[in-house]
């Protein structure tokens, strides 16, 4: 009887500290575990010391089983190098870069098999069928492949040499929505048919909820709770764990303000004493503040020494009715029949695109990545040229009074040689506004005066989100564009900056054109929704409507493919 | 019929044509360039200040009927367009004219000579890509190992020292001192003449070695850091397999900068030459610069400019061989 795989005490140290701190696991054969938590919590680092290929410089500690064998951890990477393929195998986020870009896929799959069947077309034929690839993908290389093609390669590859144990740290996250429910049944129906243990490490609470028997959750390098199933979530005692939960922004309803944990996760070796959630938990006292809870329980574990009991009332949360859009006439921008080709052996990367923005209206742009959406953002605001059709702005001022932009990664859009005050003056001026209006600004996007002094390297993701849009509201611009703004942020970060998209769209007046492929988080902004697929404008109306009686066949497919919400 | 075979069959056929295809758009294109260079070169003729008869005189005596011979030789009364296209038709025919210096046609005088520059340049490319690549390939795999610190410092040092100097250290050390290695000239063809290149194919090879080593270690770590290879041992695949997948990624970088050595290689051995007193076309360049020896100096830059572009001709159609995503873009 095989006995799956333990792994007991891992403490995981890196140049400036511990990453990750006593970590027990334990994963039954034919059983799928969740590993979740916001990104820097040690998801991966746990992964990659489970199978000896932690980066230089950061060591292990504490045993890991394997059926029948204990690795003291200690070792180094060695003492596992000879279990990896047969016992264990990981399959990693990026399926662009985790197979080779000059070898053909047949090769990278076959690699893992013994010598005599490598060559063997039989057997690359059952590999390629299990995974639901035709057979000619074997002569391709990954490149002439999409996201979702690579990463059943990948996957292929992975159980080529028949583990027992499939750690997946992110499997699906670089894939388009629609593929990643493909890709996660397929993972199932793989899993159940070889008998095989997974672990599935995402941020994706959806993911975790749908899909996994048992789930941990992990903050700062620490497990904080675990349990069975969806009651990890439904039945929350951590603090931590309630807020994440909170803070994932629904699809059924538009919640009036979103309950956001504040501030952001800090780094695991930051933490000195006491419990590590304790800056942000509202629960938090003097003993939280001085002594670290353990992880306590049997079926289901916590590690807070107030964890919320069943009975303990739960947050109001106030549904918010959708704001219906408002059939004026006052247009801020129309665009009809926009069209554009980057290339003549290119597809049409819009076709025939017919949009209009009212004044103060927040209007949402929802598509998967390649179906044109970024394209009419930078078209609207004159970044890019268009081959025909016509843009009209009722208003008459200098583009940067028109329109601004806030792009998904803050880190690459500030210039990191200057400080927040500067870069903030600097587009103030560009509106023609006075600098005196800095502090402000900081204010309207929830940021201490302090910051005006800092440089953007010093600040959390979500806080660089948060500058980046001060600067583009400073020049008071009519429509503020936001293309993905939230994709790149933790989900407990996500929830503040879309209340604070909320608070600005109410206090300024201003106009939104929120560009996502996330359904649940453009619902809780905007009244009006333009469904794109390949170029084209599939389907448009108002959010209510169109969640509630989709028309197009492709929008069905968007809402089906929304994991466990 | 098994349909999946032939289909495979009509791929290769038809990747086949590409590369053909691929081989002729190169091939016109550095055809292109090299006529473009033969009019610059032969331009420099006419660029040269003064008569163009009188430079080909040279320091001969200035007869008006010798002026006259030159002038009907060389058609210098032609209108320029014809004089280039028949001094053209000769260059393809492999008639530079006659060497000004000495006596003789350019052919004849460069004939040795660029076998001998072409057998040191090859020698010292051969021993550059012998020593460095498989160093640098060593030292990636174990980064911060004795091996790599010790190896990194000297190529600091290689890439630094003057190739003269290594040439003189070198011509003391094996030459003087210990008497293995000629010290002077060219040998007497066969394997004398290789034995007589080893000293001056190290001094040569000496930096760019270093140069290569670095550009080896640094493609070869970068590759090492690759996600796919985190993936590759992942999965159990041996160290042999995982580097065959380094090596075969890693060796695009490395082949390219390859080419440019060699391209390097050919046109830089004047110091050399020089050093060594050999005779090959870098010395004779530098004398028949000195000399204003016009049809010398034309034949040896059309030449180079030659092996360059052939040497770049290679590269391109190595990176098609071996990189599917060039052969791509390639096909479309
Ligand atoms: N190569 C490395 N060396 C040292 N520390 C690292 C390295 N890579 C990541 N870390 C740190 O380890 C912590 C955990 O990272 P990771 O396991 O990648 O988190 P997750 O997968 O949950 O997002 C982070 O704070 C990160 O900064
Ligand atoms: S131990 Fe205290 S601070 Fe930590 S999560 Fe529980 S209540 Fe909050
Ligand atoms: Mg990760």
């Amino acid at each position: 009887m095989n006995r799956g795989l333990s792994l007991n005490n891992l403490v995981v140290t890196g140049p400036a500290g511990l990453i990750v701190t006593r970590m027990d696991l334990h994963v039954e054969p034919g059983q799928t575990v969740a590993l979740v938590g916001e990104s820097g919590s040690g998801k991966s680092m746990t992964a990659k010391a489970m199978t000896g290929l932690l980066p230089r410089g950061v060591t292990a500690t504490g045993s890991l089983q394997l059926d029948d064998i204990t690795v003291d951890l200690a070792l180094g990477p060695q003492a596992l190098a000879g279990l990896r393929g047969q016992y264990i195998s990981l399959l990693l986020q990026n399926p662009f870069t985790s197979l080779s870009p000059v070898h053909r896929c047949g090769e990278q799959i076959t690699a893992a098999l013994p010598p005599d069947l490598r060559r063997s077309k039989e057997e690359i034929r059952r590999r390629l069928d299990e995974v639901d690839l035709p057979e000619r993908v074997a002569r391709q290389y990954p490149f002439e492949l999409s996201g979702g093609m690579r990463q059943r390669v990948a996957l292929a590859a992975s159980l080529a040499s028949n583990p027992q144990i499939l750690i997946g740290d992110e499997p699906t996250t670089a894939l388009d929505v629609t593929t990643q429910r493909e890709m996660l049944d397929l993972l199932e129906r793989i899993q159940r048919e070889r008998d095989m243990a997974l672990l599935l490490i995402t941020h994706d609470l959806g993911v975790a909820r749908e899909r996994a028997d048992k789930i941990l959750v992990m903050y700062a390098g620490r497990l904080v709770e675990s349990g069975e199933g969806a009651d990890v979530f439904a039945h929350a005692q951590h603090p931590y764990t309630a807020g994440l939960r909170d803070s994932d922004p629904p699809l059924e309803h538009r919640l009036v303000e979103l309950p956001a944990i504040a501030g952001s996760v800090p780094r695991p070796w930051e933490v000195a004493v006491g419990c590590v959630f304790a800056p942000r938990c509202d629960r938090a006292d003097d003993r939280c503040r001085n002594e670290a809870p353990e992880l306590v329980g049997t079926t289901s574990q916590v590690a807070c020494w107030k964890p919320i009991a069943l009975t303990d009332a739960s947050h109001p949360i106030q549904i918010a009715t959708d704001v219906q859009a408002q059939n004026t006439d006052n247009d801020l921008v129309v665009i009809r029949g926009l069209s554009k080709r980057f290339s003549s052996s290119a597809p049409l990367a819009l076709d025939n695109v017919d949009i209009s923005i009212h004044s103060g209206e927040a209007v949402g742009i929802v598509g998967e990545s390649g179906s044109g959406k970024t394209t009419l953002a930078r078209c609207l605001i004159g970044l890019e040229s268009f081959d025909s059709g016509d843009i009209s702005w009722s208003i008459n001022t200098p583009m940067a009074q028109r329109a601004q932009i806030v792009f998904q990664d803050p880190t690459s859009a500030l210039n990191p040689a200057m400080t927040i005050g500067a870069t903030l003056a600097e587009a103030l001026r560009a509106g023609q506004r006075s600098k005196a209006e800095v502090v402000a600004l900081l204010q309207l996007v929830g940021l201490p005066s302090e910051y005006i002094n800092r440089r953007p390297n010093g600040l959390s993701g979500g806080e660089q989100q948060r500058v980046a849009i001060a600067r583009a509201i400073a020049p008071r611009p009519k429509l503020l564009i936001c293309d993905e703004p939230v994709s790149s942020l933790d989900v407990s970060v996500q929830a503040q900056i879309l209340n604070l998209m909320n608070s600005l769209l109410k206090d300024l007046g201003i106009a939104l054109l929120f560009i996502t492929h996330d359904l649940a988080v453009v619902r809780q902004v905007v009244s009006r929704v333009y469904v794109m697929s390949n170029g084209r404008v599939v389907e448009s109306g108002n959010m209510e409507n169109v969640l509630q009686s989709p028309q197009h066949e492709y929008t069905r497919q968007l809402f089906s493919s929304v994991a466990g919400k | 019929m098994d349909t999946a075979h032939s289909h495979r069959r009509l791929t290769q056929l038809l990747s086949r044509g590409a590369l053909t295809r691929f081989i002729i758009v190169r091939l016109a294109a550095t055809g292109l360039l090299l006529l473009v260079l033969s009019f610059v070169v032969f331009a420099l003729l006419h660029l040269t200040p003064g008569d163009p008869a009188r430079n080909l005189v040279g320091v001969r005596n200035v007869t008006p009927e010798l002026l006259q011979s030159i002038r009907d030789k060389y058609h210098l009364n032609d209108p320029f367009m014809n004089q280039y296209l028949h001094w053209l038709g000769n260059v393809l025919h492999g008639d530079f004219g006659e060497s000004i210096r000495n006596n003789t046609t350019v052919t004849t005088l460069l004939a040795d000579r660029v076998m001998l520059t072409l057998q040191l340049s090859s020698l010292s490319f051969a021993l550059t890509v012998i020593v460095a690549v498989p160093l640098g390939i060593a030292a990636a795999w174990r980064t911060g190992s004795a091996l790599d610190r010790s190896m990194s410092a000297a190529s600091i040092v290689g890439v630094g020292a003057p190739t003269y100097a290594v040439g003189l250290l070198l011509l003391y050390v094996f030459g003087l001192w210990f008497n293995i290695f000629p010290v002077y000239g060219s040998g007497d063809g066969g394997f004398d003449r290789w034995w007589h290149l080893v000293l001056p194919a190290i001094t040569l090879a000496s930096g760019l070695a270093a140069m290569v080593f670095k550009l080896t270690r640094t493609a070869v770590v970068a590759e090492l850091n690759q996600d796919y290879v985190a993936f590759a041992q992942s999965r159990g695949l041996t160290r042999r397999q995982i580097r065959s997948l380094v090596l075969r990624n890693a060796m695009i970088p490395v082949a390219t900068s390859l080419g440019l050595v060699f391209a390097f290689l050919f046109g830089g051995t004047i110091l050399v030459e020089v050093t060594f007193a050999l005779q090959g076309i870098g010395s004779l360049l530098a004398g028949s610069v000195t000399f204003k020896d016009l049809p010398v100096v034309q034949a040896i830059t059309l030449l180079t400019a030659t092996v360059i572009a052939l040497t770049a001709l290679a590269v391109d159609i190595l990176y098609y061989a071996v990189d599917p995503r060039v052969r791509k873009r390639g096909m479309q």
